[in-house]
Order: structure tokens, then sequence, then C-alpha cells
């Protein structure tokens, strides 16, 4: 921060408005500085996405002779999407016999891709199958725990050998373990995060080389959950999982932004599912399950007619609509984002500001990790228009 | 933008045009009046007159469905912090014989806390020890891996059987993994999940319990890093699995917040640590840099500061403990960029399905944790 700023914020406590302490009037300017793309803080350091287009300058940084290499340069916009075009792409989806995997996968197939099923119940595949029309370009039911990291190898191999190539990859197998952290048995942890997290790593150490080697773009999506961004419900393994796995995401984007293969998060609420005993969907599956149920429980779902819920088809064409933008969040239920904003202006509010001003040899030294250009680039993407959120061209 | 648009938009199915994504989040983050969540009956005031819904009264065409409990109440301010004074209490910090944790270790010392030193290398446990003020309340060092989930059940016996409880669990024990997330081999991913996230998982399963017996109040402390707010480091291994570690101290929060069982999770940035080859420290097994070596780390934050403001946090039951402001504009154009993706609303939202998700739609601790963050403290960093 220059001296001056910091001297100016240096007001005597008395002479602040009522109810606003020192340090969150000074929050608020540093942000409203800081924060700006054009000037601001990340601009005066060099970080801005314009000043980081410029070539390097030779002899340094600030005059003090440095061995470190000059940071790289950073594209100007965000990742153009590697699947514009779906029809005839093979998709893999895991868990998609029933529920959002479903909805995935019957998108997909009416999109014109090949689909892969991902699938551990036979039940439900069989329930399953009958939903995808006739002549559709290819279905191929794959059985597959998620966890296991040689039958990922496996499933890839049955894959190219009956499709030939690889270029979507939905890791939609979750686990939906409604228990506290703070109760979990280590069965439970160990099983979500190998399920909600892992697995993911598991696809993209597995599948990444392929697609890398067949060059006609790939792209790597997460269902995680809106979770995954506000952790509302005391489920902490769940939504501890499921934070996790948009930060992989992200992470990832970072790491293959200059390759040809793209990553989505894609974050839904309410959808019908299992889960949430959904009546809406056609599933022959779901309707038995329902039976099943002890008669006053059922009254609470099945009374209430159609699932107010998302349709999975719908969220299945959402996925697809993120995937031919390559879309960084996929967020379909905009019900959740207020929410979402508490918790992230909880963060913002939390930093120390005016406290002890860094100085400018810290600052420098942490340059490379003091913002991330996946970012300012995802915003600009995220201005354009489109017309609808939906992938329509089925 | 425009401006012609009225600000109050209500998310039903009256509001079937699209929204302006910006006017929907601006009204819908309204705290108290006004408002998405206030129009839902989600905020603060309104779940609370909703705890106890009027008997007798046949829900409403698109109201709740019949047999749905109503929320639970929830308290009206952040959770009170369960170690206000440190003095006499007894700290366990995992991985204290250098780098962060032994700037915490030698801060919670210096509060007057008896401290047990998790280590795992006896050379560096040796050149940490002398650091210790002589008077000290105590220090016991242990040697403990933190994955290993028996070893934190004997840990927790011979703590209790040396000073008789335990209050403060600070997991800092990390594995700075500089790996790409798609280039990391199998137990390098395995390794840093099992050490920067599952280990919190281990510390809570085995001391909470304890924790909750004797009473005195506790506090789980996690070192995440600032990569586990904005993954900024082309390293997804270790941010992955900070932001991870960041999440599952959120969702502690949200289970303990009835208890006194304090939580925070501490993102630093620049540290003169080992990792940053600092020199800023008066340690013996940090050796001496070669000439002409890149000095970076010397003008990050001295451990000890670091060490001063985690124990400021925890006795203010801070949330977040943010320790380096310069990150604040990366982490606001990363949250932008997340809150930019929020959909228009194409078709109506059915008013079931904002129903189903009240539970969830919300999440009062961080509305609890901005009303915190606003009260006056003289410093963020502790002064014993």
């Amino acid at each position: 921060m220059p001296k001056k700023e910091s001297d100016q914020s240096r007001l005597p406590d008395a002479a602040l408005p009522a109810g606003l302490d020192r340090f969150a009037l000074e929050r608020r300017r540093f942000l409203a500085e800081g924060a700006l793309y054009g000037g601001g803080l990340l601009a005066s350091l060099g970080l801005s996405r314009y000043a980081m287009a410029q070539p390097p300058q030779a002899g340094g940084e600030g005059g003090r002779p440095t061995l470190r290499p000059p940071l790289p340069p950073e594209p100007k916009v965000s990742q153009p999407a590697p699947l514009k075009d779906l029809k005839g792409k093979v998709a893999y989806i895991t868990a998609s016999s029933d529920g959002i995997g479903l909805g995935i996968a019957r998108a997909a197939s009416l999109a014109g891709m090949k689909v892969c099923i991902g699938y551990r119940n036979e039940e439900r595949l069989k329930a399953a199958l009958p939903l995808f029309k006739p002549g559709n370009a290819g279905v191929l039911p794959v059985k597959h725990d998620v966890t296991d990291r040689d039958a990922w190898a496996k499933a890839l191999e049955s894959i190219k050998s009956q499709f030939g190539k690889l270029h979507l990859v939905v890791n939609n197998a979750g686990f939906k373990s409604f228990a506290m952290v703070s109760k979990a048995s280590a069965a439970d942890w160990d099983n979500g995060v190998a399920v909600n997290f892992t697995a993911t790593y598991n696809s993209v150490v597995t599948c990444l080389p392929h697609m890398l080697e067949h060059g006609e773009g790939g792209h790597f999506v997460v269902t995680s959950s809106m979770s995954g961004l506000l952790p509302g419900v005391t489920a902490g393994v769940y939504t501890a999982t499921k934070i996790a796995v948009v930060g992989l995401i992200e992470a990832l984007r970072i790491e293959l932004e200059s390759t040809t293969v793209g990553t989505s998060a894609f974050v839904p609420g309410g959808v019908q599912t299992d889960n949430y005993l959904g009546t809406g969907e056609e599933n022959p599956y779901r309707k038995e399950q329902l039976a099943k149920l002890p008669p006053d429980i059922r009254k609470r779902f099945a009374g209430n007619g159609p699932s107010p819920l998302m349709d999975p088809l719908e969220a299945g064409k959402r996925v697809l609509n993120g995937v031919i933008h390559n879309d960084l969040f996929i967020v379909t239920h905009p019900e959740y984002m207020p929410g979402t904003k508490q918790r992230f202006d909880a963060m913002m509010e939390s930093e120390p500001v005016g406290d002890t001003p860094p100085s400018p040899e810290r600052v420098k030294g942490e340059a490379r990790v003091l913002h991330a250009g996946i970012y300012p680039r995802e915003i600009v993407h995220r201005k354009q228009k489109r017309k609808t959120f939906l992938a329509t061209k089925l | 933008m425009s401006k012609k648009q009225p600000i109050r938009v209500k998310c039903d199915a009256a509001a079937a045009n699209p929204l302006n994504r910006r006017q929907f989040l601006g009204t819908g983050m309204a705290f108290g009046a006004g408002g998405l969540l206030a129009e839902l009956g989600l905020t603060r005031q309104t779940q609370a007159q909703n705890a106890t819904p009027p008997a007798g009264k046949a829900p409403a065409a698109g109201g709740p469905p019949p047999g749905r409990r109503p929320l639970p109440p929830e308290p009206a301010v952040s959770q009170a912090p369960p170690l206000k004074d440190l003095k006499g209490k007894v700290a366990y910090i995992t991985a204290a014989s250098d780098g962060i944790g032994l700037g915490i270790a030698r801060a919670a010392s210096l509060a007057g806390m008896k401290v047990v030193i998790g280590y795992r290398n006896e050379e560096r446990l040796k050149a940490a020890l002398p650091l210790f003020k002589p008077g000290n309340a105590g220090v016991l060092p242990i040697k403990h891996d933190v994955t290993d989930r028996d070893g934190w059940k004997a840990l927790v016996e011979q703590v209790k059987s040396q000073y008789g409880k335990l209050h403060l669990v600070v997991n800092n024990a990390g594995i700075k993994t500089l790996r790409q997330a798609h280039e990391a081999k199998f137990d390098e991913w395995d390794n840093a999940v099992a050490v920067n996230m599952t280990a919190i998982y281990n510390s809570v399963a085995a001391c909470l319990p304890h924790m909750l017996e004797h009473g005195e109040g506790g506090h789980f402390v996690t070192t995440a890093s600032m990569g586990g707010l904005l993954p900024g480091v082309n390293a997804g291994v270790y941010t992955a699995t900070k932001i991870a570690a960041v999440g599952t101290m959120e969702a502690l929060r949200v289970e303990l917040e009835s208890t006194n069982i304090g939580t925070s999770v501490f993102c630093p940035g620049g540290v003169s640590t080992d990792n940053y080859i600092g020199t800023g420290e008066q340690n013996p097994f940090r050796k001496p840099l070669p000439p002409g070596a890149p000095r970076f780390g010397m003008y990050s934050m001295d451990p000890l500061e670091a060490g001063n403001r985690v124990l400021d946090g925890v006795v203010n039951n801070d949330l977040f403990i943010l320790s380096h402001p310069e990150f604040a504009p990366g982490m606001q154009e990363r949250f932008d960029a997340i809150m930019d993706s929020t959909p228009p609303v194409e078709a109506p939202i059915p008013p079931g399905r904002i129903e189903a998700e009240r539970g969830v739609i919300r999440c009062g601790i961080y509305e609890r944790e901005i009303v915190h963050r606003k009260v006056k403290r003289p410093t963020y960093i502790f002064k014993a």
C-alpha cells in the first residue's frame, strides 16, 4: 500500500462515523481502490490484466536485483471453449443411471453425443436405458467404482475400444453423507473424501493424457453442489468435500487454461433426484422406490403432485450449455447466490486492512499468488451476451 | 445495468422476466428489511417469528408441504469466544518445531499457555526448544504423525496425563506439494489430502469428546493458506487441499456453533518460514542463505507475529483469521467471478422449490460473522 494511503487512514477514532470502526472504514477504502481493475493496487504492482499483457521489463522489479524469472505472460481472454460442437463427441458421465447424472446423459444423447453411462446398480441401469431415444448416437454402460484407480484405466480402455475417443468427462458420482464432521465415523469421512473429491483427481490423471493426445478438445465437469459454494447444512462431510472439489476445478482451470481441455464446476441446488424423492420423472425405478416408503413419509412427498425442484433433464441441458461456453462455474439456481454473497462478504470483512500495512517488499515477494488471472477473465467472459443458459440445439 | 428497473424484485412466479443479475444479488444481500432473503422469511428476525407457526392454520397453496418441520431457531449473534482467557490453558500445535507452527507455539507460551509441540524431526525440535523463555508455563514435545488416527488417541491421553486437559488444537501440519493436480502422482495427492484435509477430521474425532467433557471451552484452528481462499499459485494439489481445509472449518463452525468449542481457519500469505527460505528468526536450524540466493522471504511476516495474530483470532473466535490484506483485491476478483456466474431467471422459479431449499439457501454463520467483524477491536495482534 502506498504510504500516503496508510497515513490518511490513521484517523482518530473519534472522527469516525458512529458504528464504524477504523478497520471497517479502511477495509472499504482499500477494496474500493484495490479491487478496481484499471487503477488500484493490482495495477500499481503490474498485476492487472492490462499490465500483464505488456512484455516484461529488464532489470528486475523496482531496481532490486532478483533471480526470479519474470511472471509469464497471461492470456487476455478466458480460455475458448474446447467443445463448442458436441455432435458426435463422446461423453462419459459417472453415476448416470439415475438422478442428475441420468439427466446429463440424456441431454448429451439428445445433443448427438455418444454417451457412456457409469453405473453400479444394475436395476437402476435397467430402468434408465429405455429413456434414451431410439436412433441415438450410441449408449455404452460402464460398470465403474470411481474410487478405484485401476477401474478408471479400464473404463477408459473400454470407451476407447468402443468409440475411439473420449471428449467429455462428467464427475457426477457423489456421496451424500449427511454426517457431521464432528460426529462422522472414519468410514463416512474417508468415503466422502474419496468419492466427492479424490475421484475427480483420479479422472483427470487417467483421462487427460488421452484427451491431450487426440487433440480434438476435451472437458472436465464436476457435479458439486450449491453446498460447494455455501455450506448451509449441518452435513459437514458433504459440504467440506463439495467445497474441496470446486477448489480443485478452479486449480485445474489455472493449470489447463493453455491447453485444449476445459473445466467446469456444476453447483446445482434442488433437482428432482432420489435424494429428494422427486416424483416428476418417468423413471419406473424411482416410482418403485417411492412405493416402498412407509406411508406417512410417502405422503409428505407423493401428495404434493409433481416436484417443484428442477427437472434433471433441464439440469443436464444447463450443464451442456456450460460446457459449450466453457463456463468455470455452472450455476443453475440463482436463489442461492445472495447467501453465497454473504459468505464471501464475511471473508472480505475478515481482512485486517489498516492494522499494519504490508511492506512493498513483502507484497512483491507474493506477486505470483496475489491474484489469479482466471477470475477477471471469467468476469469478462460472463459479460458476453448469450441467448439462453440451456443448451437448446439438441 | 438498467437504472429504470425498480430495485425491489420478487423471486417467485411473478418474476417471470429475466432479472438483472446484480440487481437480484443487490437486493438479495440486503440484511434486514427488503431483499430476497427477507421476502422468503429467511432473515434472522423472520426466522425467529416463524419458529412457532400459528396453530390451526392450513398451509397456503405453494406454502410449506404438510409435515415439514419449521427451521430451528438461530442465535442472534456469532458464537461467543470459548477461550477468552488463554492463561494456564493447554494448547497443542501440530508441526510446531519450525515455521508458522513454532511461531504459534511461542506466542501461546508467551501468553501463559502450556504448550504441546507436535514434531517429527528431532533436529528441528532441538533447535526450537531454546526459543521458549525460561519460566514458561510448560512445554511438552510429542512426536506425532497427524495422519495416524491411533497416534491422535494416544496423544490426547498423554496430554491429559501431563496437563489434565486440552483446550486449543492448532492443525498446523501441512504439505506444501507444489505440484500441478493433473501431474501429481497418486501418493503425492493422497498425502496432501491426508495431511492438509483429513488430519483436521482426525483431530476433531480424537479431541472433541474430551473438550466437550471438561466443559472449560475449546477451540480448533487450522492453518490453511491464502491459497485456501485464492488459488493463485499454479499448484493445484496444494490449493485444492487448502480450499478443502477452509471448507471443513466452515462446516465445523456450523456444527459446533451451539457448543463451547470455537473454530477458526488461519489463511496467511507470506511468512518467513523454511518454505520461503526466510532469515528473520533466530533459529539455528535455519541455515544461512548462500550468497546471491533470492531473498524475497526475508521481508515476509515474522512467524511470531503470525502466531500472535492467530491467538487474537482465538480469543475473538474469528471464523477467518486473515493476516495479509494485500490479497483482498485478488480474493474479491474470485468472489466476483463466482457471483457473475449467477444465471438470469429465465423461467419462474416455482415457490415450492425455494421452500424446499429454505434450510440451505443461506447460512446464518456468515451474517453473524459480518456483524461480529464490525465490533471494534484495538488491534489484530494478540498482546498478553
